[in-house]
């Protein structure tokens, strides 16, 4: 056989599994519909999609105090086995999504998702595709459920199927044996309390994934509440939670408070990043530890005593203060540019994320450990320009907390915000 | 678009998408997803252009084509590694005729899209070079070049099928590819 003989056989082969979806022409007739319905709220769709994008590069960086020595670039590129424990740091600088485990300090990268958008309209929402960490073959499988959440030490998942499933799955993952629990209601997210012992489920009466129905300002809010499930028991119990009436997300989901008796879910403005619920819905005030106005995502270092912060948001913890009016002109110093920076609380020094290694550190994402944080980077080229492939085209570093030095965890995403796109799932390990 | 022209849209999705499903499948290094986008991204183009589309099959393909090949000009490195099954060394069974198509079959995923793309235009579709520029909206010789740079590469990601260049197979690739 010759290799075009070869190739021509395989692809007749291989197209043969392709599977057809039955509803493809409704699809398509229905998203012609929907456009042409929400061309009317298209204006005001863009308003808030400019001014999300403006906050999302507003909340960007810190910089500061760097890793430690035990996490320099030989040990990076540690060998394939998972130690339980272990705090080594393993990357795979080469390849995007990755192609083995990524792992920190004390998180772990055990899932990734890709999305891609649903046809060419961004307001047919997304589809996503999880894949999932397996210890026995150092590589991450593709599952074929719609969320998932890793319990802490990644031997455990929770998994949900297409909406509206209102079930979850409680997944071994070394045998892929699966329990289910009744929740009685569509899920659309499910997060493991801190402790790995309960399991938060967020329900919806309309697929969080599935894009806009109607215009922005007719949209109603999609979450019902949630449900806290006793995995051990195998029992569930539904609360009503919905959204705040501003909310315009169709996914809002909910998750543990930092010390898991307390569910939050993310506010809609700058200086309230959370509200926090008891387990009956009751809205009540933040904990001590987590009224930190202006702080990024990854929050609070362990011991509490660092705080990633905006660098241009960076007063007093207790004083909520509002960020300062972007500068009209476009910021061409490293200070100007610089979008994350991390306080710290017992002396009220900052250390703000100017370019660390030859990376712009763009989004602080999670605590390795107190000396070092995980975060989106892009390649820094200076100047109007920030980044080389613009801001966009980053991949996972482990930051320093001193801002010194900045090692690559993952290959270059080419374009975070463009269908295909790959987004991890940080599980203490 | 009125109710006749729907109902013809509808016949048209229900009559040619397992064959359409089936190219797209192949464009996407058989990710059943990033398919089903792919083709319902270029239904959704035709049916905007349907009263003037004369063969919207041909059209859903050549959307499906450039479509296919522009977005991995945006990005190219991603879609090399965003791939269904990971690679992995085929074991020393590989030549046998099954192993060796699934070997086959992983390297293709490995391609970019515009080196699959050629192939399977090539090889699936059995077109002429010119016509897979035509549909490809690029030169003859650009054609030429990827189709050798594809199969080229194809041999790099699977060592496998150096097996088959034995004496009676054809001197060079390239010369496979230009007849």
């Amino acid at each position: 056989m010759t290799i075009d003989e070869l190739v021509r056989r395989t692809m007749r082969e291989w197209a043969g599994e392709a599977h057809t979806p039955e509803d493809l022409a409704a699809r398509v007739l229905a998203g012609r519909r929907r456009r042409r319905v929400r061309r009317a709220g298209a204006a005001l769709a863009g308003a808030v999609a400019a001014a999300v994008a403006v906050a999302a590069v507003a909340v960007a960086t810190p910089v500061l105090t760097g890793p430690e020595r035990g996490s320099d670039r030989s040990a990076a590129t540690a060998d394939p086995t998972t130690r339980a424990g272990t705090t080594e740091v393993r990357a795979r600088p080469g390849s995007s999504p990755p192609d083995g485990l990524i792992a920190a300090g004390r998180v772990a990268v055990y899932a990734y998702y890709v999305w891609r958008q649903k046809g060419d309209d961004p307001g047919n929402g997304v589809t996503r595709t999880w894949y999932l960490y397996d210890p026995a073959e150092d590589a991450y499988d593709k599952t074929p459920w719609a969320t998932l959440d890793v319990a802490p030490g990644g031997r455990q998942a929770a998994v949900v199927e297409a909406y509206p499933a209102s079930r979850v799955g409680l997944l071994t993952v070394e045998t892929g044996e699966i329990r289910w629990v009744e929740v009685g209601q569509a899920v659309g997210a499910v997060r493991w309390s801190p402790d790995g012992t309960r399991l938060l489920a967020t329900t919806y009466r309309r697929d969080p994934d599935g894009g806009y129905e109607s215009p922005l300002e007719e949209r109603r809010p999609a979450r019902t509440g949630f449900a806290l499930i006793d995995p051990a028991a195998g029992t569930s119990h539904r609360v009503a939670l919905e959204p705040a009436a501003d909310e315009r997300n169709t996914r809002s989901d909910l998750d543990w408070s930092r010390d898991g008796t307390l569910v939050r879910e993310h506010g809609s403005r700058f200086d309230t990043p959370y509200r926090f619920y008891d387990l009956d819905g009751k809205q009540v005030a933040a904990p001590p530890d987590e009224s930190v106005a202006g702080s990024l995502e990854a929050g609070l270092s362990p011991s509490g005593e660092l705080l990633a912060v905006h660098p241009r948001a960076a007063g007093p913890v207790e004083t909520a203060r509002p960020v300062e009016t972007p500068p009209t002109a476009v910021p061409t110093s490293a200070e100007e540019q610089a979008v994350a920076a991390v306080r710290d609380l017992r002396t009220g020094e900052v250390t703000t994320y100017t370019p660390v290694s030859g990376y712009h550190i763009e989004q602080l994402l999670t605590w390795a450990d107190d000396g070092h944080l995980v975060a989106w980077a892009c390649e820094y080229a200076g100047g109007r320009k920030v980044c080389e492939g613009g801001e966009f085209r980053n991949r996972l570093v482990l930051l320093g907390a001193d801002g010194r030095e900045a090692i690559p965890l993952s290959g270059y995403r080419e374009h975070s915000q463009r269908s295909g796109s790959w987004e991890p799932l940080f599980t203490p390990r | 678009m009125d109710a006749a022209a729907e109902r013809r849209f509808r016949e048209f999705v229900s009559a040619r998408s397992p064959a359409l499903m089936r190219l797209a499948y192949l464009l996407t290094g058989g990710d059943q997803h990033a398919a089903e986008d792919l083709l319902q991204a270029a239904l959704t183009q035709t049916v905007a252009k349907w009263r003037t589309v004369e063969s919207p099959e041909a059209y859903v393909r050549q959307v499906m084509y450039r479509q296919q090949v522009s977005w991995w000009r945006l990005a190219r490195t991603r879609r090399e590694t965003a791939m269904a099954e990971p690679p992995e060394t085929a074991g020393p069974d590989a030549t046998a005729g099954a192993d060796l198509k699934i070997v086959v079959r992983r390297a293709l995923a490995r391609l970019t899209a515009k080196q699959r793309a050629v192939l399977v235009l090539r090889y699936f579709e059995d077109l002429p070079e010119s016509e897979v520029a035509a549909v490809l909206g690029c030169s003859v010789g650009n054609v030429r070049s990827t189709a050798h740079r594809s199969l080229a590469r194809l041999r790099e990601l699977a060592p496998e099928l150096s097996r088959l260049e034995e004496p009676g197979a054809p001197a060079t690739i390239l010369g496979e590819v230009q007849t």
